[in-house]
């Protein structure tokens, strides 16, 4: 039971992942170490290692383009930005993600009353 | 005080303490499983080790240059497990490569054959296939140790397996060997074991101690035959320095002398010598290698010396076999030519034959049977600038036809075509000497010093009158060949002898009856009513068959109860029943 709880949990939070980071990536150009901060605070990630394969999934999907730029503290980084195929994702995302909240509103709602 | 190791960590060097390396590289090895169905894994693990260099790199100071254990937990926690990555590479798959997850899972369950080598006595391959069959490792070592006592057939399986089965290197090979799922707290758990060790009870403790045994026989013998090769590769290099020191420098000896008058030109002859040295030399160098090699326990790759060596030899075969091909051609014919020379007559009509002594230098300059070939023949210069001399000769004495001594020289070659052998054959000299009665013989022939050699040899015919003496002289020895005579006593007994030609041959005057008589010619001689009469140019036989005159360059006419068959220049033609009869009396 407790098991499938946690799958869950994990399944809603891995579909709102992708739209938060490309949120982040929205605004500015940042470093994943950045984007680890943001998740972190809104615990929407736990551990680092989920973000790597991630970003490399949606760079090799078109979402996002990075550059290098050098480092004083350690090698090279990547500093990823959207890509316009990306922006437009992600509105549609946003779309997708305001009718979502309402409709789960909507049915949450509509339990609520019913209990 | 710890041990540390140096690793490059996204293309930085970081120092790091041993037990934390091994748990960093398990890490690292159990993210690089996690995605091993993940598009891009390279990229990710790049990046990924990227972050943990830049982690690492803030965690170390000047006073603090070493990474820690401390500090491979801290940045793992940080970047997190496989498990608690959620699982990306997985679902995002799952839909659209199911087939390919499923290859994934299957991999991961996946149970292999391999050698042990955390539980080994010998190549681990016992403990390999329990954890194959999952039964306890003591059971398959008895089962391999038991026959050997009675025929001892189990070694050269364990060998062949031993050398078939690979040994579990890596974390996932060892997992995959005993099948169990490679995951990240598996793989964690097996990096952790591996620095325990696992001899625990009695049994294992004996098979351990057989084990050594074993060990050190195989390896005794190994070094054994390795220092074996050693000696056999090293004694066969000496013996060809020694030869080829031999050829040049020891004074007197004129073996590269001989062999300029076999080869075409000091190319051909440099070429094969070269070319030969290297084929009869490399297998021993090699084997020499090899041995060095086992002795000393050198586990380089040598694959290139070993196919140079091969190379060269193979360059070597080809040029000994091209210009041995080229020399047989030398010899694919063969002609003679005959001078007759008419010697004085000696006073008495008697003859006495000698051969020359030999002279007091002579005997280190020649060499007897340089080798068992073709010519098995003795060669020697008299001196450096002289003409090849060769004592491949003979003298044969058959009747004269005329009524005086005559000596007839016979010189044979070899050559590409008839002509070229003709040409050389003529390219010879003989010299021999008569004062008054003594006729006196040189024991060689000199082939010309700008000629090759090409198997030539020499025939010597004394012709005697009806009637006229020769006494042998006991030098003849060896010289003579062949000497027809009525009682056919054999040659080395026709020596010290005064002999008469007679109409049927050479007959003896003062023989004892004590010689040695060739017994397969007898029935031939005891035949008193055949006439057989030769001379070297050729012959006629007359007995109860027919009539056979022959001459000598194969020339035949042959009558017989089949008619006359004549023969000449490879040429036969037979005339049957037209007119010629011979018939035969029977007695």
């Amino acid at each position: 039971m407790s098991s499938n709880l946690e799958n869950t949990q994990a399944q809603m939070r891995k579909g709102v992942l992708e739209f938060c980071i490309l949120s982040i990536l929205a605004t500015e150009e940042v470093y994943p170490s950045d984007i680890i901060a943001r998740m972190k605070e809104s615990k929407l990630i736990v551990v680092e290692g989920t973000l790597y394969p991630l970003l490399t999934r949606l760079k090799n999907g078109g979402l996002l383009q990075y550059r290098w730029v050098e480092s004083k503290s350690g090698p090279p980084r990547k500093y990823y930005s959207l890509t316009p195929l990306g922006q437009k994702f992600l509105d549609e995302l946003h779309t997708t993600w305001k009718e979502l909240v309402e409709a789960v509103n909507l049915t949450t709602k509509k339990t609520d009353q019913h209990e | 005080m710890n041990k540390t190791v140096t690793v490059n960590i996204g293309g930085i060097v970081f120092h790091i303490d041993e037990n934390a390396y091994e748990r960093f590289k398990a890490y690292l090895e159990a993210i690089r499983v996690h995605f091993t169905t993940a598009e891009g894994r390279d990229e990710i693990m790049q990046d990924i080790e990227s972050r943990i260099a830049e982690m690492f790199q803030e965690r170390v100071k000047d006073s603090k240059q070493v990474i820690t254990l401390e500090d491979v937990e801290a940045v793992t926690t940080v970047m997190g497990r496989p498990d608690q990555f959620g699982d990306e590479s997985a679902s995002a798959k799952e839909e659209t490569h199911a087939a390919q997850t499923a290859a994934a899972s299957e991999f991961k369950g996946q149970k292999r054959l391999f050698r042990n080598p955390d539980s080994k006595i010998l190549g681990g391959v016992c403990s390999g296939i329990a954890a194959y069959f999952d039964i306890d490792t003591v059971w398959v070592r008895l089962a391999f140790v038991i026959p050997l006592f009675f025929f001892g057939s189990g070694v050269m399986l364990y060998i062949i397996l031993w050398i078939v089965i690979p040994e579990a290197e890596s974390s996932v090979e060892k997992l995959q060997m005993r099948g169990e799922p490679v995951n990240i707290s598996n793989i964690e758990k097996n990096v952790q074991e591996a620095g325990k060790p696992k001899r625990d009870n009695f049994v294992s403790r004996f098979f351990e101690g057989v084990g050594q045994v074993f060990k050190f026989i195989f390896l005794f013998i190994g070094k054994l035959i390795a220092i074996f090769f050693i000696f056999i590769g090293l004694v066969m290099a000496f013996a060809m320095f020694a030869a080829v020191f031999a050829l040049f420098n020891f004074p007197g000896t004129h073996y590269p002398e001989f062999f300029r008058h076999v080869f075409s030109s000091h190319f051909q002859f440099g070429l094969a010598f070269i070319a030969a040295v290297v084929l009869v030399g490399i297998p021993f160098v090699m084997l020499a290698f090899s041995g060095v090699k086992m002795v000393f326990n050198i586990k380089r790759n040598t694959r290139f010396v070993g196919f140079t060596a091969l190379g060269l030899w193979l360059v070597a075969l080809a040029v000994c076999l091209v210009l041995g091909t080229q020399l047989a051609s030398d010899f694919s014919e063969s002609q003679s030519v005959r001078k007759s020379i008419t010697l004085m007559q000696p006073a008495g009509r008697k003859l006495i034959l000698e051969l020359e002594g030999k002279k007091a230098n002579e005997k280190e300059k020649y060499y007897d049977r340089w080798g068992k070939t073709e010519f098995d023949t003795d060669f020697f210069y008299s001196d450096e600038k002289s003409d090849l001399h060769s004592k491949d000769i003979a003298l044969d004495i058959v009747k004269s036809q005329t009524d005086s001594f005559e000596l007839v020289e016979i010189f044979y070659a070899h050559g590409a075509s008839k002509k070229e052998a003709a040409d050389r054959a003529t390219h010879t000299t003989y010299a021999f000497s008569q004062i008054d009665s003594v006729l006196r013989f040189t024991r060689t022939f000199m082939i010309d010093r700008n000629e090759r050699y090409r198997g030539q040899k020499m025939q010597l015919l004394l012709k005697v009158p009806i009637g006229a003496q020769i006494y042998l002289d006991r030098s003849l020895a060896g010289f003579i060949y062949d000497i027809d005579n009525v009682k056919n006593i054999q040659d080395e007994d026709m020596l010290d002898r005064v002999w008469v030609m007679t109409n049927k041959g050479l007959a003896c005057t003062d023989c004892t009856g004590e010689e040695h008589i060739l017994g397969h010619e007898e029935d031939n001689s005891n035949d008193e009513s055949d006439i057989n009469i030769s001379d070297g140019n050729g012959q006629v036989k007359i007995d109860k068959n027919g009539v056979i005159i022959s001459g000598p360059d194969d020339e035949m006419v042959k009558i017989d109860s089949n008619g006359v068959v004549i023969h000449k220049n490879g040429k036969t033609k037979i005339y049957k029943d037209n007119g010629v009869r011979i018939s035969v009396e029977k007695k």
